[in-house]
């Protein structure tokens, strides 16, 4: 999409430092394995590298965003890098130096990511971009829509984020009294 | 105007209300000021931000080490094709044999399967030359290598090897200095064959970098060492690190040969770790030293983790032990760096000063020394590693 523009030069690194955290953030929320997530976001970055696009941050997160498609459609295949939450509460509680530090108990994140499933896709996507700290001209340019329907669709995934995430929560209470 | 609508509240919110447009933009923000309806609507909107914020910051990853740059940056050098396929990974594996060049070490590779006519001559070079990867030999500066990658493409390979050029009578960039071939044992489906590949070893597009080209010949399981190198003009003693440029033009003729006995002083490995001033060196052997030959083959069987793709081997000093400590540098499958430094009998860990760029580490003391893992990998992996090392 923009391979083609004209090229300028950029300071990779600190591309690299600014935008490196925020693809980790989009792409654990899409593969659900924060290493491979992280394994992804360098993957994106060394093919940034030998493309040397025009917009690095708009066309790292297109990257990772097929790159996070194209980990969904062989996560059949490779089963040990996708989160099964059971599994990967065990192997987060394993290699976490330090348990407060890591990332939260895989009940939440279970939670979590059931109650973003419940969410189109373009709703879905919208809000982790926006999450991951890009702007709304850069998430429309990713997204195809409209600058002024970013603020709506992120309206509408927001609430029924906050609503799925309550039923989630209920649904854990009804087993946990059950 | 009529009241904002949920969009235009939460792009305010979140501070985006300058990306519409401007006339826009400035009605909602006076309509906010005056409308108390709208503005008991933003309360509402700013809780379920909020709120929404606080259920994805339930799964934000933590801040950890990032891998160095100039490590991504050799990554990109390195992968010159956009997916890596795992005849390029053999590839990878492969050129860094040519390291042998001057130090004759012995690498064991992983079995593959390749094709029949693996090992039938140009065919086969001609088959998967396309795939030829820009490889870079230990810390090469990777402005150099990318250099040379836009100079030389994969195709030049096939081209180098198909038409049999002579000598371009270049003495800069892509001048080869040296010639010769690598001999090369290897056990495919059971049965032993052999077969040689020629290296070169000229001067890089900068004119200050030292380049390998080696024939693009895959090989299995395999024992290489350096049979025959003809020497033209040694590489400077200073010289700065050698990559492997896949695409370099070699001219095949007028070179002067010599075999055997009659070796020329043997070329030296130049590795990132060997430049001057690092107070490190490398440590050139001779093909015809079987023994030493055989026990380095041992001490690369336990620092090569099986599994990961060697990258690099290189040896260097360290202060007060009469042995130099091996360092093989290997590619783990999510592209991250593995360091296996093996420390001479007698030497402690504390002699490898902790890296001070983030990397895990860990130590093992086995029965021929200490083995100190660094990489930036999670640690947990890492230790997986070690004991997959452990138990090789």
């Amino acid at each position: 999409m923009f391979a083609d523009e004209a090229r300028v030069n950029h300071d990779w690194a600190e591309v690299y430092r600014s935008t490196y955290p925020d693809l980790v953030r989009f792409l654990t929320r899409k593969v659900w394995d924060v290493e491979r997530a992280k394994d992804l976001a360098q993957e994106a970055f060394v093919r940034a590298l030998r493309n040397d696009p025009r917009r690095p941050r708009a066309w790292l997160f297109q990257v990772a965003a097929n790159l996070a498609r194209d980990e969904a459609r062989t996560v059949v295949r490779r089963k040990r890098h996708l989160t099964l939450l059971k599994g990967e509460t065990e192997r987060l509680r394993d290699s976490r130096p330090d348990p407060s530090d890591m990332v939260q108990d895989a009940e939440v994140w279970a939670m979590v990511r059931a109650a973003l499933d419940r969410l189109s896709e373009r709703d879905r996507e919208v809000l982790l971009l926006w999450d991951a700290g890009q702007s709304y001209p850069e998430i429309a340019r990713q997204t195809g829509l409209s600058v002024g329907a970013v603020g709506t669709t992120l309206a509408r995934a927001r609430t029924r984020l906050a609503e799925a995430y309550e039923s989630e929560e209920g649904g854990s209470d009804d087993v946990a009294r059950g | 105007m009529s009241h904002v609508d949920e969009g235009q509240l939460h792009a305010y919110l979140d501070g985006a209300l300058d990306a519409l447009p401007a006339v826009e933009a400035a009605e909602v923000r006076v309509h906010l000021e005056v409308c108390h309806d709208c503005g008991e609507r933003l309360d509402q909107a700013r809780l379920m931000r909020d709120r929404a914020a606080e259920i994805l910051g339930a799964t934000a990853p933590v801040a950890s080490a990032m891998p160095p740059w100039e490590e991504l940056r050799r990554r990109a050098a390195v992968s010159g094709a956009p997916a890596q396929s795992p005849r390029i990974r053999h590839f990878h594996w492969a050129a860094s044999v040519v390291l042998a060049l001057g130090i004759g070490w012995v690498l064991r590779g992983q079995t593959v399967d390749l094709p029949a006519d693996a090992f039938s001559g140009e065919s086969s070079m001609e088959a998967v030359a396309p795939q030829v990867p820009e490889v870079v030999l230990d810390e090469a500066p990777v402005a150099v290598v990318g250099d040379a990658a836009e100079q030389a493409g994969p195709r030049s390979v096939a081209e180098r090897f198909d038409s049999g050029d002579g000598p371009t009578g270049a003495a800069g960039p892509g001048a080869v200095v040296a010639t010769g071939t690598v001999a090369a044992e290897s056990e495919l489906g059971g049965s032993a064959t052999s077969l040689r590949r020629e290296v070169d070893v000229g001067i890089g597009p900068t004119g200050s970098a030292t380049t390998v080209a080696a024939s693009p010949t895959v090989l299995p399981t395999v024992s290489d060492r350096v049979v025959d190198v003809a020497v033209t003009r040694p590489p400077a003693p200073t010289a700065a690190p050698i990559f492997l440029s896949a695409g370099a033009r070699a001219p095949q003729a007028d070179r002067p040969s010599r075999t055997g006995q009659d070796l020329a002083p043997p070329l030296p490995l130049v590795s990132g770790e060997g430049r001057a001033g690092r107070g490190q060196f490398s440590r050139p052997m001779r093909a015809s030293d079987e023994g030493e030959r055989r026990q380095i083959d041992s001490t690369m069987g336990s620092l090569v983790v099986p599994g990961l793709t060697v990258i690099s081997v290189s040896w260097f000093e360290i202060a007060g032990a009469d042995e130099a400590a091996v360092r093989v540098l290997q590619m783990a499958e999510s592209g991250d760096t593995v360091e296996v430094v093996h420390l001479p009998f007698g030497v402690g860990p504390e002699a490898l000063p902790d890296s001070d760029d983030g990397r895990a580490r860990l130590e093992a003391e086995g029965p021929e020394g200490w083995r100190v893992l660094r990489s930036h990998i999670d640690p947990a992996r890492l230790r997986v590693l070690l004991e997959r090392l452990q138990g090789s």
